[in-house]
């Protein structure tokens, strides 16, 4: 942001920006966030303390970002995961065996929260990074559609021109079997990370661990993402009296978040009003996004969870509650925009923001990208968008939720660099991906890395970001997020979910012809991979299933 | 009567083949509020800008928005990859397949089936040999780097520089080259000093041909670099996709300015342009 | 003077060809953690092969390539030679008329692709133009419609690649032998004989040449519709090009891939030995001579019969 000039025909430019971060500042202040415009009721010690952290580090403190207000909160002493990795590094430094530059991958839309400085005043992440080890990061770019394919050409070629692998949860399994990816465990154990600590680890706490970073009981991913798919929808109307006495006469039942898919179904028909331009579900259709769609109606069919594979390894799909999520995906299409299945994640935001649709699963940063964004809230209804937890179904008398994990973003190290490289990346990425550094990333408006430190949901910057509507209903959604299918080949199964689903959309398959041709498909990557091999891993990201599940009301 | 329903006929075909270039000229001098009204509401801009070339070409630095990616629209080193690779290439192709077509047009060299090999390697989708190259490019160190896009665009337009060239070859009477030897040239020397200036229009034409056809490479970018040596092309494509949006406006000016290269270059061959484009078979 | 070339060519082909043969012999995978030359470990013979033969996708990308190259080929040469027809009489302006057709031949690809992806939106101006003509809002899913993304993709070549069979055909009505048609004119034969009994026989090799160049391109055919679609919705625009794509990109399976690319490569060496023939005899003849090896009869003999079918009609 800095120095750039101002361009007198765009629309928004620095100006906006800083507006924006004052408008975070401002919106912490609205909370009672402690440290920001109510730090002078509070004991003058502590104001001295954060004065001293404007400028630089808190007393007691061995790193961490400086300059801005709050910047306290993300400083850290020698003793945490942040203070060991940068003494590490030190060390590794002064020891003449530290790399210059750490080359990392990212995806473009993950790069700017590192390189871009936010809020104002401070420095961006590799500055700050730079500034603490003297070591510089080199980014290289890919995105989402060409990230799988280049890694499976990084690792049939051993590619050692990069240390830091970025990839989605759901291909670790084939990154890690690929050799690809190193093994972090022997780092875990020597330099500590708190991911699992009840205070500053992952909200879901170990389990969310295991989730993330491990597979096949070993540590390959340093978690950078939160894509566990929450549920939104519009407050404005949910609440309009008018709405909930017509929808009351209607279905004989309160208007409210749905709590199961038969009511989504409901409450999805009732507000689809094309004439008014406004549709029920506006749930991802596309190619590949609309994968997770159905995982969702599928794990919540049998309580607790509803396995993607049998003991044995062979697919569970081939069952009524896969048939049945197929059906109700086909019969959804009535309840969407035109043209529902060439939208992506970021057409549905716009079509949220344009006014034109109701509710539906997506990404945790719809709250934070869309409201006030000029390029989105093009109807100025963002700020009624409000965050629930995904419907279920009831079974057996309880009810059980599973949002599900999908697409999201892990770093791991690079198996082909030399160890010092591989220590050098990995301590960059405990460095970064820490509660108090990846919290301060994660509010950064420039990139979509969201957040799922414990500590993160109660930051005010972090609130002020991403609203408190979605902060608090991810205390709900953690415990109870179920993952994707993490074991090699899940991008394999991944695309033939995604190609079955196109077939049902398109009519070209039955929901059941569906269920078979999906259950095929696995069953065929399984025994292409070795069954019992497939089946042991299984076995491991079956353990990572929650338990929770809730009362029907 | 007949006269009309003539120029009728063309103007139809007029319209609907000028349309799409008209939708991607206009989009790329829309400002964002404009890029995807529903409907037909998309004929003429309403308050059109330059600012989509100016953020391509990366004349200005500010983004359009503090909260999506705030993306760098600069193009600018894509484009400058282009041009260095599809230009090297064409140059390597030139180098190899000029000399190789002067030898099969005038001493049959390797024999008589050579030509058909040279020309099937053109009719093998790249798509199926793509991935054994990969690797031979990782293990020679040729991989996401100039040299090697040179080498890998001069090595698939080469059949093409032979076979038109060989045809341009052929229409040189034997006598010129023979003459000249017989006045104290080599054979070297008559090729260079008496052959060569005979083709020179053919070969500036053969040129053009095949840089533009390295211009508009996809796949082999795709498969063959990352990051840092992507061309164009396929910045094109990564400027929408998933995560950054649609990028209507800057997507159709750098658009644009791919297309301008190959048609300004195209233009001003057009007397080659039919010889080129059926390996020399037809020679208008 | 051609040992350069053949080292390059060597450089592509052989070391590509080799590596492609051993794995796909194999069922070797990128994700299964070992170097392509330890492929052997998952050694399996003809498998990989018999699979494809066997396969219903493999097929049915065969088929669907076949299809896209028959018909864009056959309505770009329809569409192509009725431009030529017109354009073929000179007058004023002509050369500026011809610019103007020429131009989407000149379009890189993939910026088709990414035209026509971006026209045949739902809420595009394709659906829009089409909601002028027709009663309602159009709202055809042009690209998620399996019967209709097909018919998406091949407008999108067809739009890109008429204007070259207009150029080869242009360029071959114009050497029409004057002095024939002349005669045929004056002699009474009407347009349809004209047309039937001269031109076509006339442009014939030149059509053939036009024809096989387009199919062999059209064949390759991957930038727009991998731009365009991915192949998708499903495999309804997965031809063998974004098939091999699909294969080694998004499951992995290379030994398998490599079988199948070789089994391609194989058939159609043979019939590019065929189609190479045509233009190589092409090469060696001037346009007239081209345009006189289209019909064994004098063309006394020709402009005759022309007249004797207009006196019929």
């Amino acid at each position: 942001m800095e120095g750039h000039e101002e361009d007198p025909g765009g629309t928004i430019s620095r100006r906006k920006l800083v507006a924006g971060a004052a408008a975070v500042v401002g919106g912490g202040a609205l909370l009672g966030a402690p440290g920001i415009a109510s730090a002078a009721r509070r004991a003058p010690a502590v104001r001295s303390n954060e004065r001293r952290a404007l400028r630089g580090l808190a007393k007691g403190m061995y790193g961490g970002p400086t300059g801005f207000q709050g910047a306290e909160r993300y400083q850290y002493p020698l003793d945490s995961e942040e203070g060991r990795a940068i003494s590490a590094l030190k060390a590794l430094k002064k020891a003449g065996k530290a790399p210059d530059t750490i080359v990392v991958q990212t995806l473009d839309f993950a790069r700017p929260q590192f390189e871009k400085a936010f809020p104002k005043g401070a420095r961006s992440i590799v500055k700050q990074f730079e500034k603490e080890t003297g070591i510089k990061i080199k980014f290289v770019e890919t995105t989402p559609a060409d990230e799988y394919k280049t890694n499976l050409r990084n690792a049939s070629s051993k590619n050692s021109s990069f240390d830091c692998v970025t990839f989605a949860i759901e291909e670790m399994g084939d990154f890690a079997e690929a050799g690809l990816l190193r093994p972090l465990d022997d780092y875990v154990a020597k330099y500590q990370p708190m991911w699992s600590d009840p205070k500053l680890g992952f909200a879901g706490g170990q389990n969310t661990v295991n989730l993330f970073s491990k597979y096949n009981g070993k540590t390959f991913a340093v978690a950078f993402d939160n894509d566990t798919q929450p549920f939104f929808y519009r407050g404005d109307l949910m609440d309009d009296p008018k709405e909930q006495a017509n929808y009351s006469a209607k279905y004989g039942r309160k208007l409210r978040p749905p709590e199961t898919w038969d009511e989504h179904n409901d409450i999805s028909k009732f507000f689809t009003r094309p004439d008014k331009q406004l549709y029920g579900d506006v749930a991802t259709l596309a190619p590949f996004w609309c994968a997770v769609n159905w995982n969702e109606r599928f794990v919540c069919s049998a309580a607790p969870n509803n396995l993607y594979f049998k003991a044995d390894g062979s697919a569970n799909v081939n069952t009524p509650a896969g048939v049945q999520a197929f059906d109700e995906i086909l019969r959804s299409l009535d309840y969407h925009s035109p043209g529902a299945l060439e939208k992506d994640w970021f057409a549905q935001y716009k079509l949220m923001g344009a006014g034109n649709g109701f509710m539906g699963p997506s990404f945790p940063n719809q709250t934070k990208i869309l409201p006030g964004n000029p390029d989105l809230d093009t109807a100025n209804v963002g700020s009624s968008i409000r965050t629930g937890l995904m419907p279920g179904r009831v079974v057996g008398g309880k009810l059980v939720r599973r949002p599900v994990i999908f697409y999201n973003i892990s770093y791991g190290v690079n198996k082909h660099v030399s160890t010092n490289r591989q220590l050098a990346a990995y301590l960059f990425l405990q460095w970064a991906g820490s509660s108090k550094i990846y919290t301060w990333l994660t509010f950064n408006p420039g990139g979509y890395q969201d957040p799922h430190h414990k500590v993160s949901f109660s930051d005010p910057y972090v609130i002020a970001s991403y609203k408190k509507t979605t902060t608090d209903a991810f205390k709900q959604i953690v415990p109870r997020t179920a993952p994707p299918i993490t074991v090699r080949g899940g991008s394999e199964y991944r695309q033939a979910l995604s190609d079955t689903m196109q077939r049902v959309l398109t009519k070209q398959s039955t929901p059941t012809q569906a269920a078979k041709e999906l259950a095929d498909a696995w069953d065929a990557t399984t025994a292409r991979l070795g069954q019992a091999k497939q089946a042991k891993a299984m076995k491991t990201l079956n353990l990572s299933f929650p338990t929770v599940t809730d009362t029907p009301t | 009567m007949k006269k009309t329903l003539r120029i009728t006929a063309i103007a139809i075909y007029a319209v609907v083949f000028g349309f799409p270039l008209y939708w991607v000229t206009t989009m790329a001098i829309k400002p964002k509020a404009e890029e995807n009204p529903p409907g037909i509401t998309l004929w003429k801009p309403q308050d059109p800008t330059i600012k989509n070339f100016k953020d391509i070409l990366g004349l200005s630095k500010t983004s359009d928005s503090a909260f999506a990616t705030a993306k760098d629209y600069s193009a600018l080193t894509p484009l400058k990859n282009s041009f260095l690779a599809a230009g090297g290439g064409t140059l390597l192709a030139l180098a190899v397949g000029v000399f190789a077509a002067y030898g099969i047009a005038r001493f049959r060299a390797g024999g008589a089936q050579l030509p058909f090999q040279i020309l099937q390697l053109r009719m093998f989708p790249p798509a199926a040999v793509v991935i054994p190259l990969y690797f031979m490019f990782i293990y020679l160190k040729l991989w996401n780097t100039l040299p090697g896009l040179i080498l890998i665009y001069g090595a698939v337009t080469f059949p093409f520089v032979v076979w038109l060239m060989r045809s341009f070859f052929q229409d040189v009477p034997r006598e010129i080259s023979e003459a000249a030897i017989v006045d104290g040239c080599t054979q070297w020397g008559a090729f260079f000093k008496a052959v060569l200036p005979q083709v020179k229009g053919g070969l500036a034409a053969t040129g053009l041909f095949v840089f533009i056809l390295n211009w508009s490479d996809y796949l082999i970018v795709l498969v063959m670099t990352q990051d840092k040596w992507t061309t164009a092309p396929l910045f094109l494509s990564t400027l929408s996709g998933g995560a950054g949006g649609q990028e209507y406006g800057h997507q159709a000016a750098l658009a644009v300015l791919l297309i301008l290269p190959p048609a300004i270059l195209g233009l001003s061959i057009q007397k080659y342009l039919v010889r080129g484009l059926t390996f020399g078979a037809i020679k208008r | 003077m051609i040992l350069p070339g053949q080292l390059l060519m060597a450089f592509i082909v052989l070391f590509p060809a080799l590596v492609a043969i051993y794995i796909g012999f194999t069922e070797w995978s990128p994700t299964g953690g070992d170097s392509f030359w330890l492929a052997y470990k998952d050694w399996h013979w003809f498998d990989g092969y018999k699979e494809a033969l066997t396969s219903h996708e493999f097929w049915s990308a065969v088929w669907r390539t076949v299809l896209i190259t028959g018909v864009c080929t056959f309505v770009e040469l329809v569409l192509g030679f009725t431009l030529a027809m017109l354009l073929v009489k000179d007058f004023r302006g002509r050369g500026l008329v011809m610019v103007y057709f020429l131009l989407p031949m000149m379009v890189v690809p993939a910026v088709s692709g990414f035209i026509f992806q971006k026209l045949f939106q739902v809420d595009g101006p394709i659906n829009g133009m089409l909601s002028l003509l027709w009663p309602g809002d159009v709202a055809l899913n042009w690209l998620s419609d399996p019967s209709l993304a097909i018919w998406g993709v091949m407008i999108a070549d067809i739009w890109q690649w008429t204007p070259l069979m207009f150029l080869i055909f242009l360029s071959g009505l114009v050497a029409l032998p004057e002095d024939q048609m002349n005669a045929a004119r004056i002699l009474g034969a009407g347009f349809g004989p004209q047309f039937t009994r001269l031109i076509i026989p006339m442009m014939r090799p030149i059509l053939l040449i036009a024809v096989i160049i387009r199919a062999m391109e059209v064949f390759k055919l991957f930038d727009p519709i991998y731009i365009m679609t991915q192949g998708g919705p499903g495999t309804a625009t997965q031809n063998l090009s974004v098939y091999f794509y699909r294969l080694t990109n998004v499951s992995g399976r290379w030994g398998y891939a490599c079988a199948v690319a070789l089994l391609v490569l194989i058939a159609l060496s043979i019939l590019a030995a065929q189609a190479i023939k045509p233009i190589e005899r092409a090469q060696n003849e001037s346009m007239e001579e081209l345009m006189g090896a289209g019909t064994d009869e004098a063309p006394v003999q020709r402009i005759e019969d022309a007249i004797d079918e207009g006196a019929r009609a």
